[in-house]
């Protein structure tokens, strides 16, 4: 079995290979890594892909957020959204809309582990907190 | 209903409509009140983390990939998969008068069924302890109203002072009576009206204790009026080890406030092994590497920083006093074992005591030799030190000669005095539970001893003796007992007030 720290030290170098010009993952390349931690033995391929998948889950998440609104058809907000967030973060931001009906109005967004809200729901939730 | 509906209103005013911005994470793996979360990323190390359905977290390994949370309340409303999130805050418990005479949960919350805690104020369960600027050497006496306490093993405000023995040999009680005298003197000194008073505060911390037995120490505290001046924080033997684990930092906290607002508080630590044995379980669970007894490494560090957390501030930074009583379990009387010999090292003198006394029905069952107190005479009045000071040489040397005089038939004249007088010091620290003595009667009931009252009265008769004398002290011969309590000095004509009161004592014996 490959020490902790070791295969991790292989995941880090992994990702840095797989990465495009933009420095985001390429899907390409990934495949390519795959291929060639089929030919290892389980034991020691098995850690280095446990810590690729959280690199490399960590890596797409700080450029693809995921947006979730009760309407999907309204564009504009989610442009405007969009660009003060890149503006905020320093780089473009590509997001995954998803309709969230529970949100009643507003617009949920995460970006890795980070969420920005602003619905009727978080509202509703924070004067709860403060009542009780 | 207008007044409800208008603090609806003012809350609504003052939520704030911004957006906000939070950190979250995702619980990977749940197990024994411990919650592996991936995520994370920005958590501070010790802050309060938020899941669903109001469960409170405290992030304690902060890892590459993952965060290690122990879970404070319900954890059979979690799930795997289920958001957690950072509150930016450090766990708090609410301090305050407010809390004297109400039973707490391990984080401030009532268990009592009085009502919510009447304090807006709250402090972090963690804090650092007052460095070496503002302390102060401990000089003030807190009197436990035990004989064998306050004349062999005097204890002073802001010292830490450990109670250590084996099972059911009288730890808790020890602390009890402490507590009970506190209220007791508490009481007499506000009725007396004397603004330079200064009262006592009692924090009693319960840790993985069988619920009765709390139940038992609250019922005391209540019978013996006590109780308000007393907080108790419970976190019984049921409850999961994150809060068995909080516990005595949060009663710490409540005790800082008094300390930090000029004030002296007393904490009780009931008791501390199980406290390490909480933090262990924790630990494995965390995956921490184990040490020695399979406790993790940082396990010193656990109780040096709670107990370091007591101390007496200097004038310029209040004056106040927190002094613990932590209490350690010992093991067939092993005061070698890993957690003893840590809480040794880091408190100021330790009341060890021991099943053979207790069995032979010496209570408290105090060891003469094995306690000791590292600030000694510097924490009783003048008075008691004059009558005290060769009391625990004279029972070192009794023990001693006890021991030797089995072998010998004939003895000389003076260890036949030693001895003699010995046997009486061992009768006269009897005491009963829940029963504590004002240190003017003790200085009377010593000064007696000193000066031969007790000489002519046989050895199995002493303890009924030494009750007949408290009483008459209490009721009788009050002068010379009140001038003590003044003064804080035995001076020569109280001496002359005290040999009359206790002739007159010894003529109603004959």
């Amino acid at each position: 079995m490959l020490k902790a720290t070791k295969s991790s030290k292989i995941a880090k170098s992994l990702l840095a290979v797989s990465l495009n010009e933009e420095g985001r993952v390429d899907s390409e390349k990934i495949k390519q890594i795959l291929t060639e931690l089929k030919n290892e033995p389980t034991s020691r391929a098995l850690p280095i892909l446990r810590n690729l998948l959280i690199l490399t889950k960590q890596k797409i998440n700080s450029y693809e957020g995921c947006l979730e609104k009760i309407d999907l058809n309204s564009d504009s907000s989610s442009n405007l959204i969009s660009d003060k967030i890149s503006l905020v973060r320093g780089k473009k931001v590509n997001f995954i809309i998803e309709e969230n009906k529970k949100l009643i109005a507003g617009f949920r967004l995460r970006i890795g582990d980070d969420v920005y809200e602003d619905s009727i729901a978080s509202r509703i939730a924070r004067l709860k907190k403060s009542l009780t | 209903m207008s007044s409800i509906t208008d603090l609806i209103r003012k809350e609504i005013e003052n939520l704030s409509t911004d957006a906000t911005r939070t950190n979250v994470g995702t619980i990977s793996t749940l197990a024994d009140g411990v919650a592996r979360v991936e995520g994370l990323s920005k958590v501070m190390y010790n802050e309060m983390v938020e899941f669903p359905n109001n469960v409170l977290g405290i992030a304690l390994n902060l890892e590459e990939d993952s965060v290690g949370c122990v879970l404070l309340g319900e954890t059979s409303l979690l799930k795997e998969g289920d958001e957690a999130r950072t509150t930016g805050k450090l766990l708090s418990v609410p301090v305050g008068k407010g809390l004297l005479g109400r039973v707490v949960d391990a984080v401030g919350r009532p268990i009592d069924e009085k009502g919510p805690i009447d304090s807006d104020i709250t402090y972090p369960v963690e804090r650092i302890a007052p460095g070496i600027i503002p302390r102060k050497s401990v000089t003030q006496p807190l009197q436990t109203g035990i004989m064998a306490v306050d004349s062999m093993i005097p204890i002073g405000r802001g010292q830490r002072e450990l109670i250590i023995g084996d099972r059911s040999t009288g730890k808790t009680t020890i602390a009890i009576d402490t507590i009970i005298n506190q209220a007791k003197i508490n009481k007499k000194g506000i009725e007396s009206g004397n603004t330079e008073f200064r009262p006592v505060y009692c924090i009693y911390v319960a840790v993985g204790q069988k619920n009765s037995n709390v139940a038992r120490t609250i019922k005391v505290f209540e019978e013996t009026g006590a109780m308000d001046y007393v907080t108790i924080v419970s976190a019984p033997a049921a409850d999961n080890p994150a809060n068995q684990y909080l516990a005595p930092y949060s009663g710490c906290a409540m005790g800082e406030w008094f300390m930090e607002n000029g004030m002296d508080a007393l904490i009780v630590y009931d008791d501390l092994s199980k406290h390490a044995v909480a933090y262990r379980q924790i630990s494995l669970i965390l995956k921490r590497p184990s040490g020695r007894e399979a406790y993790p490494g940082d396990v010193f560090y656990l109780h040096s920083r709670l107990l370091e957390r007591s101390a007496r501030l200097n004038e310029h930074s209040g004056n106040g006093s927190l002094t613990a009583l932590p209490i350690i379990e010992t093991q067939m009387g092993d005061v070698s074992g890993y957690i003893p010999t840590n809480v040794i090292s880091i408190t100021d003198g330790q009341i060890f005591l021991e099943t053979d006394l207790f069995n032979k029905g010496i209570r408290p069952a105090v060891s003469v030799g094995l306690s000791v107190s590292r600030v000694g005479s510097a924490a009783q009045i003048k008075a008691y030190k004059k009558v005290a000071g060769k009391v625990k040489l004279e029972l070192a040397q009794f023990r001693e000669l006890a021991a030797f005089s089995q072998f010998e038939s004939d003895l000389d004249a003076a260890t036949k005095a030693r001895l003699d007088r010995g046997a009486r010091i061992v009768e006269l620290f009897k005491q009963n539970a829940f029963n504590p003595v004002p240190v003017e009667i003790q200085t009377a009931v010593m000064w007696a001893v000193q000066n031969d009252f007790f000489d002519s009265i046989e050895v199995s008769k002493i303890a009924s003796s030494v009750d007949s004398l408290k009483e008459y002290l209490a009721t009788q011969g009050t002068d010379a007992c009140e001038e003590i309590q003044k003064s804080g000095k035995l001076e020569k004509e109280t001496e002359e007030k005290l040999r009359s009161a206790l002739e007159d004592w010894k003529r109603t014996q004959s």
